[in-house]
């Protein structure tokens, strides 16, 4: 039973030895690392790429991110799945969009062999997407992620990897509204045009349960729709107001969906937590207790779901 | 004609109607052939005249089969519309692997055609074999695949209209096709514009008529109606043939897309049948085949030269066969010849030809709005 967190901000307050302690005295056993965590696509469109460690050659790169590999393994703690830096895409009609998008899709396409070091199969790359005001016909914002996502089928393929797409929203003031991949139907053609494309089951989807809560959506219908594509999952709760990640049972998502929805599809991958708010909440000396909760939790939905232990 | 899911993912309910729909075009399509109806090839002894009045219970059954075929384009036309009618956009692999399937068959067919009978194949016979989408081979998937990539087009307009609008659109339309175009080709009627009435029709419904689609009772009485007046209209059209020279053409003019009554009790079985929480994937699979049965059996070669020539078999095998037992034999031997074929191709061939599509599809993903770019600058 793989039970696991983004890593969010926790190496930067507590080390990466320390931070993989974390996980591994709260009672989890893999991480959703954050790739993200190192590559602010913002900052790179407005020129400051001193610290971004993405700009550098690949072998660099790789160096970098070995320490995380090892004190992982030190913890007997899993890199199950990690998060591409993003936003993979920025409207073309921001300035700088040129060079920036072309950055993104340099960045992802450097976390493949990361992901190879840290033998980790699973890589959520968001869907690209404008913003509220921005907003694109569907069917160029279809064509445009068809290209998108297939243009990283070759690296896929090469080193081994899911790409997992994730259901997104958009923001209008205060008003939350859907956006690319929250009609299942929709992912649910998503993946299977891009496997179709590769030839082989290369693209799934990670399920965002805030992300669903925020545009009202009912979590077991839409996992019923999606499926077994769902292979990861950025499980987290809020106030249906704002995207906060915190954890189950702190904000109002109706969990006993959520585990409806995971036995429908007898979901087979880990149970990761997207709860870094946690770490900005809670001071160092709650942290695991605070995670230790959150763990528990998702033990308990794996268990109520009747989920094989995989 | 599928809803984009997978196979195993549809709702059997709706896929038993399309597999029913399946066998009824092919019982249809093989009475066509003992009628003497698109053939390339004489039959020995001559076709059965279709379509006209008779005091024949067989004959008459036999035109009963020929609107059995309306009936089932009418099923995969709602079924096809009911899905897309929310849809945003449309998958250009999935149109490219149809298009690929389309023309692999159609050369293959050709191909083989040419080969048994040495060379000597209809002229016009080839070209729509070189050429199947712009040729209609089959109007049903010609006419699918232009649909397709307009749906979304489609979907927006209607949806600009609002719900009355649409629906004097949908009014206007209905009647001038099914109304007084079951009478007469009327307002430069052809299929494809069959298929956008049925659109406007399905989409209305779907979007503005949810309790009509969910009422059980509404649904079985508008099934009952369908099958009185469909069954009206058989025996009345025989009555007035047989009884008046101004009505002889009547029941053969009457058997078209365009009959309202095979479509009303289409779309209440496709109502009394969806959402039924029916899932099998035995039916969920014979029904995936749909496309490709279409495809095959009613390809220009097996129409026009396999099915005259195994009518003329049949024939010589058994002296004096009656039309009823012949259509039937035929349909049997064409169903499992074209199943076994559409099953050899999905588990052999297929996943080369998806395969294909996926590549000529990532190429024109790369290529064409590079193209577009080059044009609008």
């Amino acid at each position: 039973m793989l039970i696991g967190a983004s890593t969010s901000a926790i190496f930067d307050k507590l080390g990466i030895d320390g931070g993989f302690k974390m996980f591994h005295d709260a009672g989890m056993n893999c991480v959703d690392f954050g790739f993200d965590w190192y590559c602010n696509i913002w900052k790179y469109r407005r020129g400051e790429t001193e610290d971004i460690i993405f700009t550098r050659p690949q072998e660099e790169i790789t160096e970098f991110f070995r320490p995380f590999k090892a004190a992982a393994d030190k913890y007997g703690i899993k890199i199950h799945q990690a998060h591409a830096p993003f936003p993979s895409w920025i409207d073309t009609k921001i300035e700088n969009s040129e060079n920036t998008n072309a950055f993104a899709l340099e960045a992802i396409k450097k976390c493949f062999p990361l992901l190879k070091m840290m033998d980790c199969r699973l890589l959520i790359v968001h869907p690209a997407f404008p913003g509220y005001a921005d907003k694109l016909e569907a069917d160029d914002e279809w064509d445009l992620n068809i290209r998108f996502y297939s243009s990283l089928i070759e690296d896929a393929k090469k080193y081994d990897v899911i790409v997992c797409l994730e259901n997104m929203f958009v923001s209008k003031g205060r008003k939350i509204f859907s956006a690319i991949c929250q009609d299942p139907m929709e992912a649910a053609a998503y993946v299977d045009e891009l496997n179709d494309m590769a030839g082989e089951t290369r693209f799934g989807f990670c399920y965002d349960t805030g992300h669903g809560l925020l545009i009202g959506q009912d979590v077991y219908s839409t996992l019923k729709v999606l499926g077994d594509r769902v292979v990861a999952l950025h499980v987290h709760d809020n106030d249906g107001l704002e995207d906060r990640h915190v954890a189950p049972y702190m904000g109002i998502l109706d969990w006993e969906r959520f585990i409806k929805g995971l036995k429908a599809i007898n979901y087979k991958g880990a149970m990761t937590l997207e709860i870094g708010t946690l770490q900005h909440i809670y001071p160092l000396e709650l942290m695991t207790d605070a995670y230790s909760l959150s763990a528990k939790a998702a033990k308990y939905f794996m268990q109520k779901a009747e989920l094989a232990d995989e | 004609m599928n809803n984009g899911l997978r196979p195993s993912e549809r709702d059997s309910g709706i896929e038993l109607l399309k597999a029913v729909a399946a066998f009824m075009i092919v019982l249809g399509h093989c009475t066509l052939t003992l009628h003497g109806q698109s053939l390339l090839m004489p039959l020995e002894g001559g076709a059965v005249e279709g379509g006209v009045p008779t005091r024949s219970a067989q004959l008459l059954l036999l035109n009963l089969f020929r609107y059995g075929a309306k009936f089932s384009n009418n099923v995969f036309i709602i079924a096809s519309t009911w899905f897309l009618a929310d849809s945003r956009t449309w998958r250009k692999h999935k149109w490219l692997t149809i298009l690929f399937e389309y023309w692999l068959f159609s050369w293959v067919f050709m191909a083989l055609a040419l080969l048994i009978r040495g060379g000597d194949v209809s002229r016009s016979a080839l070209l729509v074999s070189l050429f199947p989408f712009s040729m209609m081979g089959n109007w049903f998937i010609s006419a699918y695949l232009i649909i397709y990539p307009l749906h979304p087009i489609m979907n927006k307009a209607l949806g600009s209209l609002g719900q009355r609008r649409h629906l004097r659109l949908a009014l206007a339309a209905t009647l001038m096709y099914f109304g007084m175009g079951f009478f007469e080709d009327v307002f430069f009627y052809n299929r494809l514009v069959l298929w956008i009435v049925m659109y406007i029709d399905v989409v209305y419904i779907k979007r503005y008529a949810r309790d009509f689609c969910e009422s059980t009772r509404k649904n079985a009485i508008a099934l009952a109606a369908g099958v009185f007046g469909w069954i009206g209209i058989v025996l009345t059209a025989n009555y007035l043939g047989l009884n008046s020279e101004l009505f002889a053409l009547v029941p053969g003019k009457w058997i078209r897309n365009t009959n309202p009554f095979p479509v009303i009790v289409a779309f209440a079985l496709f109502n009394l049948l969806r959402g039924r929480g029916l899932r099998s994937p035995a039916i969920n699979y014979m029904s995936g085949l749909s496309m490709l049965i279409y495809i095959i059996h009613e390809n220009i070669m097996v129409r026009g030269y396999f099915r005259p020539w195994a009518v003329n078999l049949l024939r010589e095998r058994f002296p004096g066969i009656q039309p009823l037992p012949t259509v039937l034999l035929l349909t049997l031997a064409v169903l499992t010849g074209t199943l076994a074929i559409a099953v050899a191709y999905e588990r052999l061939l297929k996943r080369h030809l998806v395969k294909l599509a996926g590549k000529c599809t990532l190429l024109a993903c790369r290529l064409w709005p590079k193209i577009e770019d080059r044009i609008i600058k």
